[in-house]
């Protein structure tokens, strides 16, 4: 293996201008970090608020990755397959919740999906089921923001794969399903697990949506993001133990993301 | 630097002093009072200061950074309901069937702590099923009908005569919020922060502020 090019061979400006990059992101951590009172660290996170609010967060993240990979998979394959013109519409939206503001985008889902939103209604008057204001709506607010990066990253890795082996397979005879499973669906298995990392990640910091579309009720749609909300304005060592278990929380993300996908690379 | 219950109100009155005073440029920042309270003591800039209760103004007392506090304006609370809310609400004893999404302020704030004062003396259990960080976020789920009832300020409610109705609380139980107001302690452009807490006691100012549904101190 041939080892990488150095980095004191870059030019100075390079350096420097990558330098303040990496400080520009690691001053807030030190900052953190450094105001945390440690000795107290331990007995605020026990308490009930941040239990109920990790609780709900790990779960409902969860829940939407798992959702995110079970819909964003065969939406980034298709969408990898699609050439004709409505494939740029198509793109357009699915790429959307990623640069809208969240809290646009909790209450496009309140217009919709709402006690008295267009699909809504009817939901409520022929079943009773209110979505907002629930753990399903927490969910529901996370797989918005959490979904276009499953197809994102798919539909990439699937613009990468070697044609070859398709249809190498489909002239020895296997069929459309066969195909899928034994061939596309274990070649994109990075992309799947990246995507889906990246959107537990999303999930798991996801703020505006869910608060706009499910509310704020500890114990119940209260999610981490939305207790450090709440506690910067009452108890800024809880606030501060809050975030770095965020911290910590995301930190696990990025790492466990790290060995899957740079492995393959 | 004012509550977000101020918002409306507190906008109009920049522009009156403005007008009044060409030379004065009022630069309004609206947060929760609890917010402000932390963005002072992180060193936020500002030359006056009203929240929302007295609580956050004694704290800033304590911590030496604003000087001259008084009482300019009180506030109450009432129920809103959506204004086709099927059956309508006329009682807060209403609130007493489970079945109503009721909305509240988080106890942390003002009128959430208000709204807990009135729930607890009052022996009120609700089906609370969001305690919002503000009243406008919680305003909004009933313009929405996405909530059957919600306690908010008198202030809120008046705002959106049109979509909600105001259902009239029990007095006994009902506790008025504060609105105090001070200057800076550091603030050099004292001058005009003095002249704009005397605009505040002018009786225009008063007049905008009961048709606004404060009441006076």
């Amino acid at each position: 293996m041939k080892s990488p090019p150095s980095v004191q061979r870059l030019p100075l400006v390079v350096r420097l201008a990558a330098s303040t990059g990496a400080l520009f992101l690691i001053i807030p951590i030190v900052g953190l970090v450094g105001k945390a009172s440690w000795s107290s660290l331990l007995l605020d996170l026990k308490n009930e608020l941040v239990l109920d609010a990790l609780q709900i967060s790990i779960t409902s993240s969860i829940a939407a990755a798992l959702l995110a990979v079970l819909f964003g998979t065969p939406l980034g394959i298709a969408m990898a397959r699609i050439t004709n013109k409505w494939s740029v519409v198509l793109r357009s939206i699915v790429l959307l919740p990623m640069i809208l503001p969240p809290v646009v985008g909790g209450s496009a889902l309140l217009f919709a999906l709402g006690r008295n939103g267009i699909f809504g209604k009817p939901l409520f008057q022929t079943t009773g089921l209110i979505l907002p204001y629930s753990w399903a709506g927490v969910v529901i607010a996370n797989l918005f923001v959490a979904l276009p990066f499953v197809v994102l990253s798919v539909e990439s890795g699937h613009r990468l794969l070697d044609r070859r082996y398709e249809l190498a397979s489909a002239s020895l005879g296997a069929g459309a399903n066969r195909r899928l499973t034994s061939i596309t669906l274990p070649l994109l298995r990075p992309s799947i697990l990246a995507g889906g990392l990246l959107a537990w990640g999303r999930a798991l910091g996801e703020f505006g949506a869910t608060i706009t579309f499910a509310g704020n009720m500890p114990g119940t749609t209260q999610t981490l993001p939305l207790a450090v909300y709440g506690a910067l304005e009452t108890d800024r060592q809880l606030a501060l133990a809050i975030s770095l278990l965020m911290v910590s929380l995301s930190l696990f993300i990025v790492i466990t993301m790290r060995q899957h996908w740079w492995s393959h690379r | 630097m004012a509550a977000s219950s101020l918002t409306n109100v507190f906008s109009d009155i920049a522009e009156m002093f403005q007008t009044a005073n060409p030379e004065a440029d009022v630069k309004l920042i609206f947060a929760g009072s609890g917010s402000l309270r932390e963005q002072v003591i992180d060193g936020a800039y500002f030359d006056i200061i009203a929240t929302a209760n007295q609580d956050v103004m004694d704290a800033l007392i304590e911590a030496a950074e604003v000087t001259d506090p008084k009482v300019f304006a009180r506030n109450v609370l009432t129920l809103v309901s959506p204004i086709d809310q099927q059956p309508p609400i006329s009682s807060p004893d209403q609130l007493r069937e489970s079945n109503l999404l009721v909305g509240v302020c988080i106890e942390t704030v003002p009128c959430g702590a208000l709204t807990f004062d009135y729930l607890t003396s009052a022996g009120l259990k609700p089906n609370i099923v969001t305690k919002e960080q503000n009243v406008r976020s919680l305003l909004t789920k009933v313009l929405e009908n996405e909530l059957d009832a919600a306690f908010v300020y008198v202030t809120d409610a008046q705002l959106h005569p049109d979509k909600v109705i105001s259902i009239p609380l029990l007095p006994k139980h009902l506790k008025a919020a504060n609105y105090p107001i001070a200057r800076s302690a550091g603030s050099d452009t004292s001058e005009l922060a003095l002249k704009f807490l005397e605009f505040l006691g002018t009786d225009k100012v008063l007049s905008l502020l009961i048709s606004y549904g404060f009441l006076l101190p």
